[in-house]
């Protein structure tokens, strides 16, 4: 009976690698944290590597390998895509078309020339695999799904129903009717890097007034049951240079350059994006809530890395629970394709609840030696202390670089590749931008909080493990913690159980100790433009390139001003 | 001396294909997706707008979302 799959996603942004053994997930991690290259689209050999070595097998040991989309119907979208926009599509086919001919339509191949892998190689539906990816892992017998991305073959959104382990994916929107299209093409209007401002965009939403809403309703024309078209003439996905043609400009006014001051315009075409996005969202969940009745909801795709619509869907759909899995996006692809091959293919029975934590962990010695060679003086202590003293160092306005155990999985950092600072600082936000994120002001910090005491600070009954909620912060608890609420009144919370990440769970708990309040800001352990760090070696170099005040790798402790 | 005669062999291979590949696209796209465009204009213009969904909805009805594993096997 086949039992060992590797899930791959790649080609697009963000790929990534996952092992599935007998039904459960054992490894998955990005290529971006191996290579170091933001959002790495190339095949990723080196996150597939380290998820047989993580497995204790080799390639030949695979019974199979499974990729996120079929890549003949995604090059096939791509063609009819530039016959399209001819003749204004000829410098994206100039790109693209090589890229196609390399090594995109010969996944076999390279595979077993990279790998020696020979094996079955699999392909599932780009949105089948995101359905999985949400449905499979979520404990949930029987549940609605809804996907939502940029584009995968062609489909752009999804909806139909998990049950034990079945997928019926009903209906679809297609190319170039695509939420995350129309999010991203409006995130590089404003400014920002396709697929990596989008959440960006998400909070400076907070700073404005949804004063275009009509405009962008006139573009997406919505149906009651929340479908709807976008007028192309708006938009330009094959175009030379922007998604975006004259005719939106005429609309929206000046485009904005990378890096451009954001103004009063700019903050109201964010929360007016944001606006019609929720609209459109929760008008498809109730939708799908009138047709299935059921009470329990399934999110997967890129859309559903939006939290503050996922908390609107939560709390206004009908739906009584939702579950969005930590890498929502296209990572999490290569997690629902082998998930789809290991419980619906092979029939392997699925799995208890997903742990994020999924990447690689280095032992003690690395650590130690990773810490010596930078010339750091470090201290090891024993768990207890050391999150006691850590947690001191946050009461004192430190800001701490935390690293432990296992790389999370997915785009959020989640306790063990963390920046970590006082939420009652109402500096922090500065200190952490000033000093060591040098990211945009109006972006929010997030806070992780004991799971048990969330409901005292959040209007939130329901966990929120994976940071893809942004419930409000109860009005008397706002002035308790402003380092982690947004302009809106609403916090980005990560629920931290104990029997999920002991060591964070303790930390916070120490620092509840000494303060009274119990969570702390949680930031992904990255610079500006860099993917949050891997090994401890890629900790130590953020620590000594930006003013951090402290380290912790596992159990050693290293000071700025013991080395200063 | 073979060393150098290879670098040269190397420096004349990437210039040609740097002229080859940029003509080879070019052509690609003007005469073939050009050829085509223009057939599919005159022939069948539903293609260049996209199918048609039902009234009153943007949905349309999802097919091969069940794949089998001879279905999973193929890329297409
Ligand atoms: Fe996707």
């Amino acid at each position: 009976m086949p039992s060992r799959v590797l899930g791959l996603s790649a080609h697009y942004h963000d790929a990534a690698a996952c092992l599935m053994q007998e039904g459960r997930l054992t490894a998955a991690a990005h290529e971006e944290r191996f290579t170091r290259r933001k959002s790495d689209a190339e095949l990723p050999l080196r996150a597939l590597n380290y998820c047989l070595q993580e497995g204790g097998i080799t390639a030949p040991d695979l019974d199979a390998a499974v990729f996120y989309e079929k890549p003949f119907l995604k090059f096939a979208r791509v063609l009819i895509g530039h016959l399209r926009s001819f003749p204004r599509s000829y410098p994206s086919f100039r790109r693209a078309l090589p890229r196609w001919l390399q090594d995109r339509l010969s996944l076999p191949l390279t595979l077993k020339s990279e790998l020696g892998f020979s094996g079955r190689t699999y392909f599932v539906k780009h949105h089948l695999a995101h359905a999985a990816a949400a449905f499979l892992p979520s404990g949930f017998t029987e549940a609605a799904i809804l996907t939502a991305d940029a584009v995968g073959e062609w489909a752009t959104l999804t909806r139909g129903r998990g049950s034990g382990s079945r997928i019926r994916v009903e209906s679809e929107m297609c190319f170039p009717d695509s939420l995350g299209l129309l999010y991203t093409a409006v995130t590089t209007f404003l400014g920002f890097a396709a697929q990596e401002g989008e959440g960006t965009v998400m909070g400076l939403a907070a700073y404005g007034k949804p004063a275009y809403l009509d405009r962008f309703r006139a573009i997406a024309a919505a149906r009651p049951d929340g479908s709807f078209a976008l007028d192309q003439s708006y938009f330009d996905f094959y175009g030379e240079e922007r998604m975006y043609t004259p005719r939106f400009v005429e609309a929206f006014g000046r485009p904005y350059a990378p890096k451009a001051e954001m103004d009063q315009r700019a903050c109201d075409i964010a929360a007016s994006l944001q606006a019609l996005t929720e609209e459109i969202l929760l008008a498809l969940a109730r939708d799908l809530r009138q047709r299935t009745k059921l009470d329990d909801l399934c999110l997967g795709g890129g859309v559903f890395l939006n939290c503050v619509a996922n908390q609107r869907i939560l709390e206004e759909s009908g739906f009584k629970r939702i579950f969005v899995q930590p890498a929502a996006g296209d990572a999490g692809g290569a997690m629902g394709a082998a998930a789809f091959v290991s419980h619906c293919l092979w029939g392997l029975p699925r799995g208890g609840p997903l742990s994020p934590y999924l990447g690689p962990a280095f032992p003690a010695s690395r650590c130690r030696r990773a810490l010596a060679a930078a010339g750091l003086t470090f201290r090891e202590l024993p768990e207890e202390k050391l999150c006691r003293e850590t947690a001191k160092m946050l009461t004192e306005g430190l800001v701490v670089g935390w690293v432990q155990g296992r790389m999370e999985v997915g785009p959020r950092a989640l306790g063990n590749r963390t920046i970590l600072g006082d939420p009652r600082n109402p500096q922090m936000k500065r200190f952490l931008n000033d000093r060591v994120k040098h990211r945009e002001e109006f972006r929010p910090f997030a806070p992780a909080v004991l799971a048990e005491e969330a409901a005292d600070y959040f209007e939130l009954d329901s966990p929120s493990p994976f940071m893809l909620l942004a419930p409000r912060v109860r009005p008397q608890k706002r002035a308790a913690i402003p380092a982690v609420t947004h302009e809106d009144g609403t916090a980005r919370v990560q629920t931290v159980a104990e029997a999920e990440n002991p060591r964070f769970y303790r930390l916070i708990k120490a620092f509840r100790e000494l303060t009274g309040v119990p969570m702390v800001v949680n930031t992904s352990f990255n610079r500006r433009g860099e993917p949050i760090v891997c090994t401890p070696e890629d900790a130590v170099a953020v620590f000594k390139a930006t003013a951090m005040d402290a380290l912790v790798v596992g159990e050693f402790v290293a000071r700025r001003e013991e080395h200063a | 001396m073979l060393e150098k005669l290879k670098a040269f062999n190397r420096r004349v291979a990437a210039a040609v294909q740097a002229v080859l590949l940029p003509a080879g696209l070019f052509s690609a796209y003007y005469l073939g997706l050009g050829l085509t465009w223009i057939m599919v204009r005159l022939l069948k213009p539903s293609v260049l707008r996209g199918p048609r969904p039902p009234d009153g909805t943007f949905w349309r009805e999802a097919r091969d979302y069940e794949p089998d594993e001879a279905d999973c096997l193929r890329q297409s």
